[in-house]
């Protein structure tokens, strides 16, 4: 008769309740941790105060009145969607790895749960700062939108904009938790991913343009955020035209959750080195991340070869008006390359009988067809030219000169408008016939001779920055340790 | 450590330390209340008690990391009103001291001699004896990150050594060490003071190794000295005051029966068993003011165990362990 | 208990070879570059600083940005990085000594704290000048021969010295009084992106008086300005000045309080 035999078996124990969910179970003390602590609080009271300080501003100075509400609107918004996933990011970036240091991840992973659930509970967690921030920015938004019709639409899309970046970020810094050894690297790291994605957006207005810098804002969802929630709140623009810069966003966000919760979440382990996917290079120590960046670079810089532009003039064409000007252009059609310009005359006539009064002439492009709408600043440097009384029979000739920046199909055209009597009177502009203007992409892959620098320096860097660890290697990191 | 006078006679080591109504609040809480004492040079001084006690801050005071709130203290000479002088003559080894991992042992003290006012030279010579006195030869130009924990609180003892102290400070040295390390460090803390003549304040609680290597106690709890002296005095004074003269162990089941044997004997007035444990204290009957010592006590007292065939598993014939004086004098504290 | 009988004689202080901020920045210095730390953070500004450098040779091509305007951006974007490795060294510098428990070795030494802080903030300091370096063959190139790359040099090295001996400092203020580097890196990262809020501003009102005002007072928004006008425009020295004044006065006053009031009460705990 064996002994287990004897023994009195216990009862089973049924649990008159189900156990709340691991993650939330997480998410609640993870919760109460950082809201109790005290230092979420005191970040968001910062927040409110800087939000005071310019609402304040904005009543006081007339001139800041200048700034139109819905830019207003606007640039609130956006500060309180870059302030909120900013503490998202620094909450998410001690998450495992200030657990590793201040040795409380053990006994976490020492329970039957799985990783994956204390990461969702922590991730979670970390998103809360985000939709209180947006909470208190509604007043402000009101009071400095002065109660646009923008402000619903403005504070729905930053929401849901702040809400991706939120979880993009926030998760990008989780991810690098997990995989930091300590808290300084873990928090030094994301916020430098930070900056890297925050530095083009700080670049002026026209260093953004361009197929490429179209590209890099699609790129970048800080910047695709930016533009748009810019293009469609300020600019009118609808969401459809804007979709890819909202599908960066979204793309961005979903790409981050899932490397986070199918890749770096199962493998969270107290040791940093067990946590990493792999023991390829790619993820051996911090050194090798870098290898990754020469590749996307040059990827982006893979451009076809150069091609060939075609020129054509084609005949003037006539049309007038009722005010008895014309204008006339000796161009119909041209196709060029990206970056190369035209130059082309209008030729404006006095058909009438009598003198005509001053007028402006002003050329506007508009790109047929769906796409990238054109800034006419950006493609000329003169949009208007002054034409003086003509007498009649009398012409006077412009030369314009356009900038072709972007592919595509475009059609300039120009108006005559003549100046109005006074403020009771009107008159009718005139328009030439357009001028079609094909631009086929920028094909230049060295422009400026800068791709040498481009590709050398920081291969030369990485070679560099590979010494010390090489130097470490050598010395042994791996010596036996003597009791 | 005493030295010979002229005409023979041994003069005792100077003071080397010496606090007078050391205090200090925090607000309205008095982390330490009133700590006097003084140190020779060549002996060891324990600081024991529970944590919270105020020995780290008591260490951290003398070591000039905390200002006082009242009271001063006086090193090698130089009084608690020149800071900078004092560190020039202690050395510490502070309680979880952190190293940075990618620094070889030899750079690491090499460092700290030269932040001690050493040339470079100079520097690395100490560096390299130190590295040979605390047995870290073989590893010192090996990044401290491969370090055990061990051989990172021997390279502190080191670094704490690379001034040439006149005191030193270990809060914990032993902490988080295997039985063997423990031993080495204390072997070599004892070394230090007597070899080297050094004053040396160690804090720790492993109580019955501070009985081999201490030479006077401050037994500390919540803020306050409940005693000092040497050793020898302090589990005198709580032995007097608990009348144990020795202690004998049995089986735990066997605690009642062996409790009624010694209650018979003659010499005996009573005993204060531990059933936990299984030690017995005897306590003598007094004679004149003083416990009975009758010198065949042991031998009878064993005799009459042995013919009732209680087995014996321990006896301390002595006055009693510092650990049952820390744990009595503490506990009193609480009450 | 009484005192010591006899008291020793004060020992004289051997005098060390090199001054202790000398032997704290070495120290320092080897950490940061020889641990590889900086360098790496270094790699990746040059893979922004080469995408940053083709796109703008590529606007340049396309007539989009005038070359001046391309050298001030490549500036900008050196001294937006440069400033934010420095200020997030200098804020870890002290707390993170703290949370590693390397701190009170250092304060049980003899040294001057004003000395150990010293040393620190020309450690902090020196990722600036990788930076810059790093940036230069792009400037070059970007310059393409133009004598805007001599004022580029010249005022990027100055504007950006000041503004991150400005920050440096600072941010060693903030981790004298922060009990973790969490904290005092969260704390120097608001007041970086708070001197970034003035930029964000229409022109149209930065150019109005107040903005003007709020210009001068925000020592990097001044800064910025004077890069555009010194270098972007070509205005000289004479016209430009005072948008130059806010960044030293702003860099004078933080060295002040912090080598004349914070480093002098460097304490083991942040709140002793």
């Amino acid at each position: 008769m064996s002994i287990a035999q004897d023994l009195p078996v216990a009862p089973a124990h049924r649990t008159a309740r189900r156990a709340a969910p691991v993650w939330w179970l997480v998410f609640c003390r993870e919760f109460v941790d950082l809201w109790t602590g005290g230092r979420v609080l005191v970040l968001l009271v910062l927040f409110s105060l800087i939000m005071s300080v310019t609402s304040v501003l904005r009543q006081l100075e007339s001139q800041l009145s200048l700034i139109p509400p819905v830019e207003m609107v606007f640039l609130t918004v956006l500060s309180s969607i870059t302030f909120g996933l900013f503490v998202g990011l620094v909450i998410a970036a001690d998450s495992f790895s200030g657990e590793r240091e201040r040795a409380t991840l053990e006994p976490l992973l020492l329970t039957p749960v799985r990783p994956r659930q204390l990461v969702v509970g922590k991730f979670l967690a970390a998103l809360t700062p985000w939709p209180l921030t947006l909470l208190i920015s509604v007043p402000y938004v009101w009071v400095l939108g002065q109660g646009d019709d923008s402000i619903p639409e403005a504070l729905l899309l930053g929401a849901m904009l702040g809400g991706l970046m939120s979880i993009a970020f926030t998760g990008l810094a989780m991810i690098i938790s997990i995989w930091s050894r300590s808290n300084r690297t873990s928090l030094f790291a994301s916020l430098l991913v930070y900056l890297i994605f925050l530095i083009p957006t700080q670049w002026p207005g026209s260093a953004q343009k361009g197929d490429l810098g179209y590209l890099v804002q699609q790129l970048n969802p800080l910047q695709a955020s930016s533009e748009f929630l810019e293009k469609v709140v300020v600019n009118n623009r609808t969401v459809a035209e804007k979709m890819p810069y909202l599908m960066a966003a979204i793309y961005a966000a979903g790409g981050v959750l899932l490397v986070l919760m199918l890749v770096a979440a199962p493998r969270l382990r107290l040791d940093v080195e067990a946590s990493r996917p792999g023991r390829s290079r790619w993820h051996r120590g911090a050194r090798s991340e870098a290898l990754a960046g020469p590749a996307l670079v040059l990827a982006l810089l893979s451009v076809p070869a150069l091609g060939l532009g075609t020129a054509a003039a084609a005949a003037p064409s006539v049309s007038g008006g009722a005010s008895g000007l014309s204008i006339t252009t000796d161009l119909a059609y041209k196709t060029v390359n990206a970056g190369q310009s035209i130059k082309f005359t209008t030729v404006v006539k006095n058909t009438g009988s009598t003198t005509s009064a001053a007028s402006n002439v002003a050329m506007n492009i508009i790109k047929t067809g769906e796409g990238e709408p054109v800034d006419p600043e950006d493609w000329s440097p003169e949009r208007t030219q002054g034409v003086d009384p003509l007498e009649a029979g009398e012409s006077d000739a412009q030369q314009w000169t356009v900038n072709a920046i972007l592919k595509g199909d475009y059609m300039i055209y120009l108006t005559v408008i003549p100046e109005p009597a006074g403020a009771d009177a009107t008159t009718y502009p005139v328009s030439s016939p357009g001028i079609h203007l094909t631009v086929k992409a920028f094909e230049k892959s060295n422009p400026g001779g800068v791709l040498p620098v481009a590709i050398v320096t920081p291969l030369a860097m990485a070679a560099i920055a590979m010494v010390p660890w090489w130097r470490r290697r050598r010395q042994g990191s791996a010596e036996s340790t003597e009791g | 450590m005493t030295t010979e006078t002229s005409n023979g006679h041994a003069e005792e080591p100077r003071v080397i330390l010496s606090a007078e109504e050391l205090r200090k609040s925090y607000g309205a809480h008095q982390a330490l209340k009133n700590l006097s004492f003084t140190l020779r040079a060549g002996r060891v001084l324990g600081f024991l008690g529970p944590n919270g006690a105020g020995k780290t801050t008591s260490i951290r005071i003398l070591t000039t990391i905390l200002p006082p709130s009242s009271g001063h203290f006086v090193v090698d000479g130089v009084t608690s009103d020149h800071p900078a002088q004092i560190r020039r003559r202690i050395g510490v080894l502070p309680e979880g001291l952190g190293f940075p991992r990618q620094l070889t042992g030899a750079r690491y003290l090499s460092y700290y001699g030269q932040l001690f006012g050493s040339s470079s030279h100079d520097a690395r010579s100490t560096a390299e004896a130190l590295l040979q006195e605390v047995g870290l030869q073989n590893r010192g130009h090996s990044p401290i990150g491969s370090y055990s924990h061990g051989m990172r609180q021997r390279l502190g003892i080191a670094r704490a050594l690379v001034n040439d102290p006149a005191v030193l400070f270990f809060d914990e040295p032993t902490l988080g060490l295997d039985p063997r390390g423990q031993r080495e460090l204390l072997t070599m803390v004892q070394g230090i003071a007597r070899d080297r003549g050094k004053g040396v304040v160690l804090s720790s609680h492993l109580l019955a190794e501070i009985e081999g290597v201490c030479d006077d106690v401050v037994i500390m709890n919540a803020g306050e000295v409940v005693a000092r002296g040497t050793v020898a005095e302090v589990i005198g004074q709580a032995s007097h005051r608990s009348g144990v003269a020795l202690r004998v162990r049995v089986p735990v089941g066997e605690v009642p029966a062996a409790c009624g044997l010694i209650a018979t004997l003659p010499s005996v007035r009573a005993t204060t068993p531990d059933d936990s444990t299984g030690w017995i204290g005897v306590e003598l009957r007094q004679l004149n003011g003083t416990a009975a010592a009758d010198p065949r006590l042991v031998n009878t007292m064993l005799e009459s165990l042995i013919r009732a065939d209680v087995p014996v598993l321990g006896l301390d014939a002595g006055s009693g362990r510092l650990e049952d004086v820390f744990l009595q004098l503490t506990a009193e504290a609480i009450r | 208990m009484t005192a010591g009988t006899v008291a020793a004689p004060l020992a004289p202080a051997r005098r060390s070879a090199a001054p202790v901020w000398w032997l704290v920045l070495r120290q320092e210095l080897t950490e940061l570059w020889m641990g590889g730390r900086v360098l790496t953070y270094l790699v990746l500004y040059s893979l922004l600083m080469s995408l940053t450098a083709f796109l703008l040779a590529t606007n340049t091509e396309l007539n989009l940005l005038p070359l001046r305007q391309n050298i001030v951006v490549a500036v900008t974007s050196a001294l937006t990085f440069g400033l934010f490795i420095g200020l997030a060294i200098g804020a870890e510098s002290i707390s993170g000594e703290r949370e590693r428990a390397t701190l009170e070795p250092l304060l049980l030494t003899p040294c001057s704290p004003r000395q150990v802080v010293a040393g620190k903030f020309l450690s902090a300091l020196s990722a600036w000048p990788g930076a810059m370096l790093l940036t230069l063959p792009y400037l070059v190139v970007l310059a393409q021969g133009h004598t805007v790359l001599g004022s580029a040099l010249v005022w990027g090295g100055v504007v950006g010295t000041l503004l991150a001996a400005m920050f440096v400092g600072f941010s060693l203020i903030v981790s004298i009084w922060s009990e973790s580097s969490r904290v005092s890196l969260f704390i120097c990262l608001l007041a970086y992106a708070a001197s970034l809020i003035p930029a964000q501003l229409p022109t149209e009102f930065l150019r109005s008086p107040a903005g003007v005002v709020l210009t001068l007072i925000d020592p990097v928004e001044s800064a910025s300005t004077y890069l555009d006008r010194t270098i972007g425009s070509g205005q000289p020295l004479s016209q430009a000045w005072p948008f130059l004044a806010s960044p030293v006065a702003a860099t004078l006053l933080t060295l002040a309080v912090l080598f004349g009031w914070a480093a002098p009460r460097l304490r083991l705990m942040a709140r002793a």
